[in-house]
């Protein structure tokens, strides 16, 4: 009788210790979880900017103007857009046969407000959100730098200008 | 009791296992990061670097151009890191300054072998 109750005792105490060690591992994988989780989203968000980075260059290098303009500007140009802009100024690019437009601005098929390009070339137009993106959009040009920034994410994009390329701010 | 021990060791073991499970992942994540984070950097400066060998190609070609021609197409060519940049501008000298307009780019692929 005596020896059973040991058998229990120590039974007991097993699933115990067993039970405690499961506790302490899923506390562990549930706090290592969730600061993952956390780290994936920044790393798809960082993912996102490093995309603009290598995107950008491709529409500035060729520029032959670089300017600054109102909304009204813009809604001009893009008025057969679907896409709705919410930034108060634009960045137009002229290139030799196209015009691209960056902005922020929301769809209705995207509802979360992103960067926008709009490009129109031999009449014909697109529209590509290039990342997600709230807050202000900032555009600050001198005669020889451009910077296009962003609140959130925060980002800052500069270009400096090159030969045959005029900045009008 | 060498059961006992046999349980405990196997205990730590599952523990050891496990959180070296998630010390690999977490390298891995941090390591994968800080080379895409490196690349971006390594572009960013080639593109600087090809900014400036604009200016640099231009310089010089303004020194071999005649200042009593009119507007005279010019080009060069800047390797920009994955490849060539191919720029071909016009160039005049209008009242002792020069002048730059038609700015046209084209890339090039940079054939390499492995």
């Amino acid at each position: 009788m005596v020896k059973q109750a040991g058998f229990l005792a120590e039974n007991l105490v097993g699933i115990a210790v067993g039970l405690g060690v499961v506790v302490i591992l899923v506390s562990l994988w549930v706090a290592d979880a969730s600061r993952r989780t956390h780290e994936i989203e920044g790393m798809i968000e960082r993912a996102d900017l490093d995309a603009a980075t290598f995107y950008l260059p491709l529409v500035v290098v060729p520029a032959q103007r670089i300017e600054v303009v109102s909304r009204a500007t813009l809604v001009q140009a893009i008025h057969e857009s679907q896409v709705h802009p919410i930034s108060s100024a634009a960045v137009k690019l002229t290139h030799p046969f196209s015009t691209t437009y960056l902005y922020l601005g929301m769809s209705k098929t995207q509802n979360k407000s992103a960067l926008w390009v709009h490009q129109e070339r031999f009449g014909n137009t697109s529209n590509q959100a290039l990342l997600d993106a709230s807050g202000d959009l900032t555009l600050e040009m001198t005669n020889e730098t451009f910077c296009l920034g962003l609140s959130d994410p925060q980002w800052v994009y500069c270009h400096h200008r090159l030969p045959g390329q005029t900045h009008e701010f | 009791m060498s059961s006992r021990a046999g349980s405990a060791l196997i205990a730590v073991l599952i523990v050891m296992a496990v959180l070296g499970f998630l010390w690999v992942g977490d390298w891995v994540l941090r390591l994968t990061d800080e080379m895409t984070r490196d690349r971006v950097i390594q572009m960013e400066q080639k593109h600087r670097s090809a900014s400036q060998a604009e200016w640099d190609a231009l310089d010089r070609l303004i020194r071999e151009a005649d200042p009593l021609e009119g507007w005279q197409p010019i080009e060069y060519v800047i390797p920009d890191g994955v490849s060539e940049r191919v720029v071909s501008l016009k160039l005049a000298n209008v009242n002792g300054q020069w002048m730059v307009k038609d700015r046209q780019v084209l890339w090039r692929a940079k054939v390499v072998s492995h």
